[in-house]
C-alpha cells in the first residue's frame, strides 16, 4: 500500500492514541505494517523536562533533531499519556534564541559591569570566573562565594555541584531553586518521620476512596496525575474528591466537596478537623498508642524577614541573633506532651470558631472532618504550593501528617499523605543529591559531625574538609548579595531573578553590586540570565545524558539523543571543567592538604572528579549507538561514576538506589530498591523490607520508630491587606506554561495562545474600582507595581478581596510585587500571600 | 508540519455531541469512540500557535473532561518549505 509520509506519520499517531485508549481501529494496523517501516526515525526512552509527576517520553530523533514524541506506553507513571506542555517537547532545544556562546559584559576589550554582553571562548570565560572566584576567596573566604542550584538538574550535575562547593571550595553556599518549592515538605518529613520524601506512591490514585487536594491544583499542574484521579473518580461511584483552595479553581469542577477559604486559615481547618476526630471517638488509638509520639512547638517563631523587620525584633524564638550575639531561641524547638495536652490544644477550634475564621460555612467542614475520621474511608491527601509556600509552611506539612496519624490512615495502598513535586527533580536532584545549604546525600546534614565524615569517607577527603556551618539559604543568598557578603555567585538552570521574591527590594540590586560578579549557565537568555556579568550557554534535556526522581522516590534515566548547539554544554561539563582551575592547596589551604600530602599539587578535578573510584567507570561502558559529550571529554563513563559514589550514601540506609545499569534498562525504580525490587509503601511490614517480620509498622526515620503528631497554633500571616493595601495577592502558575516560561514561551509566536499573565479578580472587586475586563490596571504593593489586564472570567473564579497573577510572563514581573517572608524553619518563601492594591493604569 | 493525536475524556453521556462539535474544527479528527466517553483524536496544523488554540478550543467545548496528548510530531515534510513556526536554528 502507498502511503505518503504525512498519511503514514497521521496514521501513527492514530495508532499511538488508540492504543493508550484500549481501542482497535479496523485496518490501520494491517496499513501500517504494510507500509514500509520509518527507519529514519530513532525511538527510545526518556523523561519529561517539565514537572515532578515524571512521565516517561518516548524520543524520536531524525537526523540529530528531536522530531517526535509519545507518551511511553511502559511508564507506569502515565502509561502512554502527556499533559498538552508534552507539545513542547519537540520543540524547548530548538528556540531561535538558544544560547550557544559565552557572553561576557564588555567595554574596551575587557570586562566591565556596565559593559555589553560580548561573545567570548570558554577559556575567556573560565579565566574571567576563575579571577574573580580567587579574588573573592582571598579577600574573604569560602563564605563569600555561592551557587544557586536547581530542581531541574540531572542527578549527576547536582553530585557535581555539591562535591564543587562543599567538598573543594569548602563552602555551604549552595541551595537550589527548591528552597523556594519543596523547603516545607522537606522539613515537615524530618520534623514528623525523620526522612525525606512521601511514604506512599502515584498507586494511591487507584485506591482511595476519598482524595483531599490542599493548596494543590492538581487539574492544571499535575494533569497526568489528576487523569488518574479522575478515571478512579468516575469508575468507582462511591469515591469522593474535596478540593481545598483560596480561590476556585479548574480541579473544583470536579470536586463533591468544594471548600474556598480564607488565606493561612489552613492551619486552624486542620487543627478542626484534629479535633473532630479526637471528639468523636474516631482516633486509631491502638495505632497512636504504638506509632506516635506527641510534641508541642514553640510558637514565636517571626516570618523570616530581615532582622531589623519589627515583626522579627519581637520574634523571641526567630533563632536570629540578639543584642548579645547568641541566637533568639530555635523555630525548630519543640517538647513532648501528652494526648490529653494535645486533645486540649486542639479543643478549642471548634466549628464555630473555625467557620469564623476561615469563611468555610460548618458543614463543609464537618464533610470534610469526616473523610479523616470515617474508618471505612481510605484518604489520599494532596498539597503541593498552597501548603510549602507559607510562612508557616513547616507546620502546614507537621499538621497534614496529625490528620493521618491520629486515624492511622498512612503507609497503606490508599491511604497516606503526599507531598507534590513542581520540577522534575528536585527529589531525585535536589533533596536526596542534598544540594542544600544544610544537607549532604541520602539526608546528612552539614551540621552532624559523623555525618560530614560519612561523606568525607566516601569521597576520599582528609577529615574536615566540608564545613560544619549551615551555608546561606535561597533568600538569604538574595540578602548577601545586594549586602556584598557574596561576592562571586553562579546560577545554573533556573530563572529565579523571575522567579524568586521581591527581586525589586532585594535580588536585583544584589546582582548588580559592583562588588559583585554573577554568572548565570542557562540555554536561554531568562531574566535572570541578562542581569548577570557572564551568561554560559547549557545544553539541555536531551542534549545530555540524564537522570530525574520524581515525587513518587522513582529514579528514571535518559540517554543523551542529540547534540547541543554551537559551544553550548551540559552544567555537568561546566562545573567538572571548571574545577580544573584550582590547585587543592589553594582551595584546601595548607592545614588541610597536610593532613592528605599526596593531592599536593593535583586540581579539585583530578581530585573531586577523576578520583579512582569514579574514573574506574570506562568508557567501554557508555551506553551503545548514543553520544555521551562529557565522558567523551573527560576520558571516563563521568556519569557513571558519580553515581554509583554517591549511590554508596544510600544502600544499607534505606535510600537504596538500584545499580546505574538498571535505571537505564527500566522504567525507573522507586527506592529503596533491596534484592532488585522497588518500594511502594514505606514503614509497613510486607511493603518496605526495612520494617522487620513481626513489627507492622515503623515510623524508622526516627530512633524509637514513632511518628510525631505537632500541637502548633493558627497565626496570621506576615502581611494581610489593610485600609491602603486592601486586597490579598496571590501568585502561581497555568496549565499552559511551565514555572517561568523559559520553555514554553520559546517557541516564535506560540505565547499568543495564553499570550500574558492577566491578573485575576472578583467582578464585585473590579466593578468597585470601576473596572472592566480588559483594562489596563496597575498593582502596587509596599515594594513595586507592575502593570496588566483584568480577567475577571475563564479558569479562576476569584473570592472577593484575593487576586491571582501567574508568574510565567516576563514582560509582567509580579515577583516585584512579592514579599521575601518565608517560614522560619524551612525558610521557603510565602508567594501566596502579600497585600497589594489595583488602580486603573 | 505538526500531526498531535490526542485523547479526550468527555462526560458520560457527551460524546457524540463532543463529536460532532470537534468535526467543526478545521483540522481535527475524531477517529474512535469509546463507549465510556473516551475519543481519539488527532490535530493537524502548520503553525505551533494554531494548534495550542486549537487545544484550548476542544477543552472548551461542554462536555469534554480533559485533553491529554498522546503523540506528537513535527517536521519540515519535502512538499512544505520550512515555516517560521517550525523554528528551525
Amino acid at each position: 500500500m502507498n502511503m505518503t509520509r504525512r498519511e503514514f506519520i497521521k496514521s501513527s499517531a492514530i495508532a499511538a492514541t488508540a492504543t493508550a485508549a484500549g481501542v482497535t481501529i479496523p485496518g490501520l494496523t494491517e496499513a501500517l505494517a504494510a507500509a514500509a517501516p520509518d527507519k529514519s526515525i530513532r525511538w527510545d526512552k526518556g523523561v519529561c523536562r517539565f514537572c515532578g509527576v515524571g512521565c516517561g517520553v518516548l524520543v524520536g530523533v531524525k537526523d540529530g533533531r528531536v522530531v517526535a514524541t509519545q507518551g511511553d506506553p511502559d511508564a507506569p507513571v502515565n502509561r502512554g499519556l502527556l499533559c498538552i506542555k508534552g507539545y513542547f517537547l519537540a520543540k524547548i532545544q530548538y528556540g531561535k534564541d538558544r544560547l550557544t556562546t559565552p557572553l561576557l559584559r564588555m567595554k574596551d576589550g575587557k570586562f566591565d559591569k556596565q559593559g555589553e554582553f560580548t561573545p567570548v571562548s570558554w577559556k575567556q570565560a573560565f579565566d574571567i570566573m576563575e579571577e574573580k572566584c580567587k579574588a573573592a576567596l582571598k579577600a574573604k573566604g569560602p563564605t563569600s562565594v555561592g551557587m544557586f542550584a536547581s530542581g531541574q538538574w540531572t542527578t549527576w550535575e547536582g553530585i557535581a555541584a555539591a562535591k564543587f562547593m562543599k567538598a573543594g571550595l569548602r563552602s555551604n553556599n549552595i541551595d537550589p531553586n527548591a528552597r523556594h518549592c519543596m523547603a516545607s515538605a522537606v522539613a515537615g518529613f524530618i520534623r514528623t518521620f525523620g526522612i525525606d520524601e512521601p511514604m506512599g506512591c502515584y498507586d494511591d490514585l487507584e485506591h482511595a476512596d476519598a482524595f483531599v487536594l490542599w493548596g494543590a491544583n492538581m487539574a492544571e499542574m499535575h494533569p497526568i496525575l489528576w487523569s488518574r484521579l479522575t478515571d478512579r473518580r468516575l469508575t468507582a461511584k462511591h469515591v469522593k474528591v474535596a478540593v481545598l483552595s483560596t480561590f476556585s479553581n479548574r480541579s473544583c469542577e470536579l470536586a463533591d466537596l468544594e471548600v474556598i477559604f480564607k488565606p493561612q486559615t489552613d492551619l486552624a481547618i486542620m487543627n478542626y478537623i484534629c479535633n473532630y476526630i479526637i471528639q468523636s471517638g474516631s482516633v486509631n488509638e491502638e495505632f497512636v498508642k504504638k506509632h506516635v509520639n506527641f510534641m508541642k512547638g514553640v510558637t514565636d517563631i517571626g516570618y523570616g524577614l530581615r532582622p531589623n523587620h519589627p515583626l522579627e525584633q519581637v520574634a523571641n524564638n526567630n533563632g536570629y541573633p540578639s543584642a548579645d550575639g547568641k541566637p533568639k531561641g530555635d523555630p525548630n524547638a519543640a517538647s513532648p506532651i501528652t494526648f490529653d495536652e494535645f486533645k486540649q490544644f486542639v479543643s478549642e477550634y471548634t466549628a464555630d470558631k473555625v467557620s469564623e475564621l476561615s469563611g468555610v460555612p460548618k458543614d463543609k467542614l464537618e464533610a470534610l472532618a469526616k473523610l479523616y475520621a470515617d474508618p471505612k474511608v481510605k484518604v489520599t491527601s494532596y498539597w503541593s504550593m498552597g501548603f510549602n509556600q507559607h510562612t508557616r509552611g513547616t507546620w502546614v506539612n507537621n499538621m497534614i501528617y496529625n490528620c493521618h496519624l491520629l486515624v492511622g490512615k498512612i503507609s497503606e495502598p490508599g491511604n497516606g499523605p503526599f507531598s507534590l513535586t513542581g520540577q522534575p527533580s528536585a527529589c531525585g536532584t535536589a533533596r536526596e543529591v542534598g544540594t542544600f545549604a544544610h544537607r549532604l546525600p541520602a539526608d546528612l546534614v552539614v551540621m552532624n559531625p559523623k555525618h560530614r565524615e560519612i561523606a568525607e569517607q566516601i569521597w576520599k577527603l582528609p577529615a574536615g574538609t566540608i564545613p560544619g556551618q549551615i551555608g546561606l539559604h535561597a533568600v538569604a543568598q538574595d540578602r548577601a548579595l545586594k549586602d556584598g557578603r557574596l561576592n562571586f555567585y553562579w546560577t545554573l538552570c533556573t530563572n529565579n531573578m523571575q522567579a524568586g521574591p521581591n527581586m525589586n527590594q532585594e535580588r536585583y540590586p544584589g546582582f548588580r553590586n559592583p562588588e559583585n560578579f554573577i554568572v548565570v549557565s542557562d540555554a536561554y537568555p531568562t531574566v535572570t540570565a541578562l542581569a548577570a556579568d557572564l551568561i554560559l550557554p547549557a545544553a539541555m534535556w536531551t542534549e545530555k545524558e540524564g537522570a530525574y526522581g520524581n515525587a513518587e522516590r522513582r529514579m528514571q534515566f535518559w540517554r543523551q539523543q542529540v547534540k547541543a548547539p554551537g559551544e553550548a554544554k551540559s552544567d555537568l561539563w561546566q562545573i567538572v571543567e571548571f574545577s580544573k582551575r584550582f590547585k587543592v592547596e589553594e582551595a584546601w589551604g595548607e592545614e588541610l592538604v597536610a593532613k592528605m600530602p599526596e593531592v599536593r599539587g593535583k586540581t579539585l578535578f583530578d581530585v573531586l572528579f577523576a578520583n579512582d573510584e569514579i574514573k574506574k567507570h570506562s568508557l567501554k561502558d557508555l551506553q551503545k549507538g548514543f553520544e555521551n559529550d562529557e565522558s567523551k571529554h573527560f576520558g571516563f563513563y563521568l556519569q557513571k561514576g558519580l553515581f554509583e559514589e554517591y549511590a554508596r550514601f544510600g544502600r544499607g540506609k534505606a535510600h537504596d538506589l538500584a545499580p546505574f545499569d538498571t535505571h537505564h534498562q527500566t522504567r525507573g525504580l522507586r527506592w529503596p530498591v533491596v534484592d532488585g525490587k522497588e518500594t511502594l509503601w514505606r514503614f509497613r511490614e510486607g511493603y518496605d523490607p526495612y520494617v522487620k517480620k513481626g513489627e507492622g509498622i515503623r515510623f524508622y526515620g526516627k530512633p524509637d520508630g514513632k511518628a510525631v503528631i505537632f500541637a502548633l497554633p493558627y497565626q496570621p500571616p506576615a502581611e494581610s491587606p489593610d485600609a491602603e493595601y486592601d486586597l490579598w495577592l496571590s501568585t502561581g502558575r497555568v496549565l499552559e506554561h511551565w514555572h517561568t516560561g523559559t520553555m514554553t514561551r520559546r517557541v516564535p509566536e506560540l505565547y499568543r495562545a495564553f499570550p500574558d499573565a492577566w491578573v485575576w479578580m472578583n467582578p464585585k472587586d473590579a466593578a468597585k474600582r470601576g473596572l472592566k475586563r480588559g483594562d489596563a490596571v496597575k498593582l502596587v504593593s509596599r515594594r513595586g507595581e507592575v502593570v496588566t489586564k483584568v480577567e475577571t472570567r475563564g479558569r479562576n473564579k476569584m473570592p472577593e478581596g484575593m487576586v491571582f497573577v501567574p508568574f510565567f510572563d516576563e514582560s509582567r514581573l509580579v515577583n516585584k510585587l512579592t514579599l521575601d517572608a518565608t517560614c522560619p524553619i524551612s525558610k521557603e518563601t510565602d508567594f501566596k500571600k502579600c497585600a497589594v492594591k489595583i488602580v486603573k493604569a | 508540519m505538526n500531526i498531535t493525536g490526542l485523547l479526550v475524556h468527555a462526560k458520560s453521556g457527551c460524546a457524540e455531541n463532543v463529536r460532532m462539535r470537534f468535526a467543526e474544527l478545521p483540522g481535527v479528527e475524531v477517529h474512535a469512540t469509546r463507549s465510556d466517553g473516551q475519543l481519539v483524536v488527532t490535530v493537524e496544523k502548520n503553525d505551533d500557535r494554531e494548534m495550542m488554540q486549537t487545544f484550548e478550543q476542544l477543552n472548551a467545548i461542554p462536555g469534554v473532561h480533559a485533553t491529554t496528548l498522546v503523540y506528537h510530531h513535527s517536521e519540515t515534510l519535502d512538499d512544505e518549505s520550512p515555516s517560521e513556526t517550525e523554528n528551525r536554528s
